[in-house]
């Protein structure tokens, strides 16, 4: 079991979509360390808890784009992958990008 | 000497104390129901109020959102860009912080900045380096705008639906 606390490991600020984009994004935390621990363990927790913002382009990027190029299936993500946030809503939308998100 | 339970009362009435009793009693009672009654009406009053402040001040930051998002993307991607989204997200997650803890539901559905946030940060130009100035009649911008008017609808109608009933 692993545990990704975003506020302290990545950033309170994490924002933008791509690498181009800025730092921080979300396709720099999924690939340099949510795939990471998502590989090298059963399951994964990532806390959002103690973030100052989230904007939605970073979360369809970390959590959508596992399943976008082709890293993991939504069925495998349900069993692996927590994600923990005072707000229910943030959870919620990051779970209906990867229930929505089309492999390429 | 009287010995029964009646007798001891019938004794009582006479002698006038049950009515002294009840002189002060009744007047007293009366007082302190009538302050409790007042006292919650008060209470209810001042709560109702203060979530209206808290309502007021979120309905003013979805404004201030909105405004700042709209004035962000009319920009070329630059110093005064990056100035006004650093001042968005924030904003939008104290938001979110604050929708959240007002409470507000609509058909049992919690309300949330869902929709606003996903048409402020996730519209494909929002933080995308090297993006030109988005035209003002843009759907983006469009966009932008419904979902802060839907927000705060939705967020004036809740209000009046959970504390307003009997207007």
């Amino acid at each position: 079991m692993s545990l990704i606390t975003v506020s302290s490991q990545f950033s309170k600020m994490p924002c933008v979509r791509r690498r181009a984009d800025g730092p921080k994004s979300g396709e720099e935390f999924r690939e340099d360390y949510l795939l990471k621990e998502l590989r090298n363990n059963e399951k994964v927790t990532v806390d959002l808890d103690g973030v100052l913002s989230l904007g939605s382009s970073f979360l369809d990027e970390a959590f959508g784009g596992l399943v976008r190029e082709g890293y993991f299936t939504h069925e495998q993500l349900k069993s692996k992958l927590t994600i923990n946030f005072a707000l229910q809503s943030y959870v919620d939308e990051a779970w209906d990008y990867i229930k929505t998100a089309k492999r390429k | 000497m009287p010995g029964t339970n009646s007798e001891i009362i019938m004794e009582l009435i006479k002698s006038g104390i049950i009515m002294e009793l009840i002189k002060i009693i009744l007047p007293s009672s009366l007082i302190i129901i009538g302050w409790i009654v007042v006292s919650r009406g008060n209470d209810k009053r001042e709560t109702r109020k203060e979530i209206r402040q808290f309502l007021d001040r979120s309905l003013e930051s979805v404004d201030s959102i909105r405004e700042k998002a709209i004035e962000c993307l009319t920009l070329p991607d630059g110093a005064e860009c990056k100035k006004l989204e650093l001042a968005i997200e924030p904003e939008l997650m104290r938001l979110d912080h604050a929708l959240n803890l007002l409470d507000l539901k609509i058909s049992e559905n919690k309300i949330s900045a869902l929709g606003f946030r996903t048409a402020v940060t996730n519209n494909g130009c929002y933080r995308v380096t090297g993006r030109q100035e988005l035209n003002l009649d843009h759907r983006v911008l469009q966009d932008i705008n419904i979902q802060a008017a839907e927000l705060a609808g939705n967020l004036e109608a809740a209000y009046r639906g959970t504390y307003q009933k009997d207007k």
